[in-house]
């Protein structure tokens, strides 16, 4: 049961964390270390349990697929559909005053409802034609769960009570459906999304309107947090959007390239340059 | 070597709350952490509420927001709260710990990984079984626990799994509550 699962506070033994964060680094260049002590080591408990892969004195054996499920499990992510209601009403009043084409990029997805919210917002505002949404992911597997559809609280009324909030005319089943008794969002909605693995400007040459990075820095430590939003900034036009968790702050050098728009929502317009 | 507080409550617990949060007075010299069931859509108003028959600093904290002392910290809507080794206070939207967040669990567990023996957990009023493990954690860690007596809670539930995981060092009334924590204050 994936309830009992989570619910565990167990903590991983800090030396098989530095080996596992060291083995990980190896296999797919992704330095774990950079996350909450606390949050590490107790994610990488759960996935090794979740997994089944035991360890014993100080090593644990980790192959190449069950690395990219720990990054995508170690990182957390939203995890209900509409989290943030005021915000997604901001979105909303943004797609339906923006008559132009807009590029909208959401980093570092480990899991889908925030891509899940967007398509089925675009699509109540028939919009999805005029914008184009990329997203990155840190691990395959992050990759292979949103392309499936999987909800990571399947059962959580929150995503549903939402979802009325945003979309009171329309009926959950036609975004969603039961699948092995888990609700899945229907991966025929899942279309035309540019995925990759990274957005840094170098690799890509793209920048975008909007960008959808709630909570991604939450259990990063310093100074990565700030380091992200820093390669986000990087990204994003001059008088685009930058959506960030209502408890998250743009601080330094990076809260001075932003106007609030709703502080409280964690909505921030960069300032032309 | 600082030392903590962290109360944990659910359905019945806000009455308490305002109570003891109300006795305190600055500088009690250290962080006091509250982590409340509530409302998820309820973001603002909280922390207003708690201010109005307080003597003390009560903050909803930001992400990465640094711990100080005097200061009464209440886990955001929505958000769970952790305490971190190197001083901060860190939110998370990871997912839910029995059916809660922020959950009492949480806050608990990764303050007791910081504070150890230097710590008083407090389990108030509840419906579900939210903070056990975290209770657990603080007393393995020789920590003070401490759970409202079942008799007098509104709802029983969370106060009473403690108790029958033997997670607690005392069950104690609402008064008994306010003067240990002020005795822990005091106490060096």
């Amino acid at each position: 049961m994936i309830t009992e699962w989570i619910n565990k506070l167990d903590l991983l033994p800090e030396d098989i964390t530095r080996e596992i964060v060291h083995e990980i680094e190896i296999k797919l260049g992704i330095d774990l270390g950079r996350i909450n002590d606390f949050v590490l080591r107790r994610r990488l408990k759960l996935a090794l349990d979740k997994s089944g892969t035991s360890y014993s004195g100080n090593s644990v054996c980790i192959d190449s697929r069950l690395a990219a499920h720990i990054v995508s499990d170690c990182l957390p992510d939203i995890t209900e559909v509409f989290r943030d209601i005021e915000t997604w009403l901001f979105i909303r009043k943004l797609i339906l005053s923006n008559p132009e084409q807009a590029d909208i990029l959401i980093p570092m997805a480990t899991k889908g409802e925030e891509l899940y919210s967007l398509l089925i917002l675009l699509n109540e505002l028939s919009a999805v034609n005029r914008f184009h949404i990329s997203v990155t992911y840190p691990s395959y597997i992050s990759l292979e769960n949103i392309t499936q559809g999987i909800l990571f609280s399947p059962r959580s009324r929150f995503s549903f009570v939402n979802f009325k909030q945003i979309c009171p005319e329309c009926d959950f089943p036609k975004y969603f459906l039961s699948d092995n008794q888990a609700i899945k969002f229907r991966k025929e909605f899942i279309t035309g999304i540019n995925f990759r693995k990274d957005f840094k400007s170098g690799n890509t040459g793209q920048i975008y309107d909007i960008i959808l990075c709630r909570n991604k820095t939450l259990a990063l430590k310093e100074p990565y947090s700030t380091g992200f939003f820093k390669a986000v900034s990087d990204v994003l036009k001059p008088e685009g959007y930058l959506f960030i968790g209502t408890h998250e702050q743009l601080t330094g050098e990076i809260s001075a390239k932003y106007k609030p728009v709703s502080k409280q929502n964690g909505i921030f317009k960069k300032i032309a340059q | 070597m600082t030392r903590a507080i962290a109360i944990g409550g659910s359905a019945g617990s806000y009455k308490l709350i305002v109570q003891i949060i109300s006795a305190l007075k600055a500088p009690f010299e250290m962080p006091l952490f509250v982590c409340l069931h509530r409302l998820r859509t309820a973001r603002t108003g909280f922390a207003e509420t708690l201010r109005i028959k307080s003597h003390v600093k009560i903050v909803e904290p930001a992400d990465k927001e640094i711990i100080r002392l005097n200061y009464v910290y209440v886990a955001p809507a929505n958000y769970h709260m952790l305490i971190s080794r190197d001083g901060l206070i860190n939110l998370s939207v990871e997912e839910e710990i029995c059916h809660s967040r922020p959950s009492i669990d949480i806050t608990f567990a990764s303050a007791s990984e910081v504070y150890k023996e230097r710590m008083m957990a407090v389990i108030l009023s509840g419906a579900n079984d939210d903070g056990t493990n975290g209770m657990r954690r603080v007393k393995e860690n020789g920590g003070i626990t401490i759970a409202q007596n079942p008799k007098e809670c509104d709802v029983s539930v969370m106060p009473l799994s403690c108790i029958q995981n033997n997670c607690i060092t005392r069950i104690e009334s609402t008064g008994e509550i306010i003067k240990s924590i002020q005795n822990f204050i005091l106490s060096k």
